[in-house]
């Protein structure tokens, strides 16, 4: 692959990518981390299955902010970095526009607000949601639809906490 | 296909965080086949500030060298960002990982810490432990291989890199990873059989709607949890007790948790197993490390650390067993904040808002000493004294005790977005 190939792939990708970190990391990073997510991509350009270029971005950006989170700002726990990569918009981040959405949000695993940010804001079919938290289809629509039964319980128990509050 | 949670999805994406955000510069793909590999030490920028990628090297390693003999240079060299413990400070805790939080209206308050008069104004000492990965990465990933009975051959993970090797064997729904940096963590998988087994879909292109339920009735009981967890634990590197074993339990899955113990205390690096709601093992995880000690240091008081909580330089990772102690005070913590918080609001003279964040006075009525986690710049994890300084709002801030010197804190001026702009200029050539 030249690099004007290369150029004419990812750049009509680079929209997409800016968001997927921005809702991720501060904005600080986000033009550090998307360098580093291209460089990769240039290095790995030859394994990267043609019409999967968006997921595998994706896939490997989890990584790159796992990382980033790990060393930098590990104010969770330690423990949380002995999971998976999970690199999910935070629920306050959320709450700046909806604040009922994001306290729901909050009580979801990472895991779970993982993939929901990946079918809501990515936009990503079960099969692209796959190959970007590694594991088979069927897989990741099962917790997917999970996830989402979660958060709208979540919603629900939210909505009658206001309503007994109102009352 | 009728979506029930359509509705869902758009309410979701009008709370899109980056639905403001500016693309990028296109230069940002447009450089990535010109750059050299390996040009980030750590994945740092700022670490390039001051030093080249190598001198940064070089010099780290000095200081190690130097300070066994002369004592006269930090041991220790923070990386940029440095550990972040989950804070006292309201804002930073509801923050999560993400720092644009701090202009959140409503939910910024600045916290202002003094220490009572009984905390203890006496110096003391400490070990400082370095935790080394032992062994390679290849016979590592082996070994956890073995014992979880995965076959196949080792490979490079995709987003491995020179700062952050990562390999993995196995199938994506069944495997064992390892990331040999820090602690050399590793990770075991075995997603698909259990979550599939109670799975009723038509069509595997398009998924239906499926109605799960936890089956509690599948779980293994807490004492083959805990037998478990012990065979897995003492195979893979951690020799400990069953008494030593934490459990959790729910409907939807069961697990059980270890600390990596240095010097008889609890640390911040924990072994763990799970199981999901049929009673598989779906996870497991542990570590490569080695504690090895570095030598007795001086500590400051416990009344002289409390402003060091001001100051996220300081602030170690303590045992997950503190974490799991304080965790219900947390969220009522949280409650009460969100109910307290008024920020005044007042416009700046370029008509932009500005808020104001609200003072919350805390009093840290006592201490406990304790060892805590932290990283350095060159990714290796330490174990160094610090205190848990427990404050009258029932929550706690995890502090370093070490006297000045010991460690080499990064600079302020060092993540200041000044600098990092510096970094953004085009490379020479």
């Amino acid at each position: 692959m030249t690099p004007e190939h290369f150029n004419a792939i990812y750049r009509a990708e680079l929209g997409s990518i800016t968001r997927f970190i921005a809702r991720r990391v501060p904005d600080t990073e986000v033009e550090d981390l998307a360098g580093d997510l291209f460089e990769v991509a240039w290095q790995k350009r030859d394994s990267i299955p043609e019409g999967f270029e968006i997921p595998w971005l994706y896939k490997s950006a989890r990584y790159l902010i796992s990382n980033s989170r790990r060393k930098s700002v590990n104010r969770k726990r330690i423990f949380d970095s002995l999971r998976p990569p999970t690199s999910a918009p935070s629920a306050e981040s959320i709450a700046l526009a909806d604040m009922e959405l994001g306290a729901s949000w909050g009580k979801l695993k990472p895991q779970e607000q993982e993939i929901i940010a990946l079918w809501a804001f990515e936009g990503l079919s079960n099969k692209e949601i796959s190959i970007v938290i590694e594991t088979s289809e069927n897989a990741a629509a099962i917790r997917l639809t999970r996830a989402k039964a979660s958060l709208k319980n979540f919603l629900d128990l939210e909505n009658q906490s206001e309503l007994r509050t109102s009352n | 296909m009728n979506d029930k949670f359509e509705e869902l999805r758009i309410r979701i994406q009008a709370a899109d965080p980056a639905q403001n955000t500016s693309e990028l510069n296109q230069t940002v793909v447009a450089k990535a086949p010109l750059t050299q590999k390996a040009k980030r030490l750590w994945g740092f920028k700022t670490t390039r500030l001051g030093l080249g990628g190598a001198s940064a090297v070089a010099v780290t390693a000095l200081a190690l060298t130097i300070s066994a003999t002369l004592g006269a240079q930090p041991l220790i060299q923070m990386a940029v960002g440095g550990p972040e413990s989950l804070s006292s400070s309201d804002s930073k805790m509801m923050a999560g990982s993400d720092e644009k939080i701090g202009i959140w209206p409503g939910y910024w308050v600045q916290n202002e810490y003094s220490p009572s008069v009984d905390l203890s104004t006496e110096q003391g000492s400490g070990n400082v432990y370095q935790l080394v990965m032992v062994g390679n990465p290849s016979q590592r990933l082996q070994q956890i291989a073995n014992i979880f009975g995965i076959e196949g051959s080792i490979k490079e993970d995709e987003w491995s890199s020179k700062e952050y090797p990562s390999y993995s064997i196995g199938t994506p729904n069944r495997q064992v990873s390892l990331s040999w940096n820090g602690t050399g963590s590793w990770y075991f998988s075995n997603w698909a059989e259990s979550e599939l087994r109670s799975e009723t879909r038509e069509d595997a292109s398009e998924m239906v709607e499926v109605d799960f339920k936890p089956t509690p009735e599948l779980l293994p009981s807490e004492g083959e949890v805990i037998a478990k967890a012990l065979e897995i634990f003492n195979e893979t590197g951690l020799p400990i007790a069953e008494s030593e074993i934490r459990t959790y339990r729910d409907d939807w899955g069961t697990g059980a948790f270890a600390s990596f113990k240095v010097a008889g205390q609890d640390t911040a690096i924990e072994w763990s197993i799970g199981y999901d709601s049929t009673g598989e093992l779906t996870y497991a995880s542990g570590h490569s490390v080695a504690a090895i000690e570095r030598g007795d240091f001086k500590t400051i008081s416990a009344f002289d650390s409390v402003e060091r909580i001001a100051d996220g330089r300081w602030w170690g990772n303590p045992a997950n067993s503190v974490w799991e102690q304080y965790s219900s005070d947390a969220s009522m913590l949280k409650a009460d904040s969100q109910i307290q918080v008024d920020p005044e609001m007042s416009i700046s003279p370029e008509g932009e808002e500005q808020f104001v964040p609200e003072i919350q006075k805390l009093v840290i009525e006592r201490s406990t000493a304790t060892m805590l986690m932290i990283y350095d710049k060159r990714g290796s994890a330490w174990l160094v004294p610090g205190y848990l300084l427990h404050n009258d709002k029932g929550w706690f801030d995890a502090v370093i005790s070490l006297e000045e010197g010991v460690i080499e804190l990064y600079k302020p001026e060092e993540i200041s977005p000044e600098n990092l702009r510096i970094e953004e200029e085009p490379a020479q050539g």
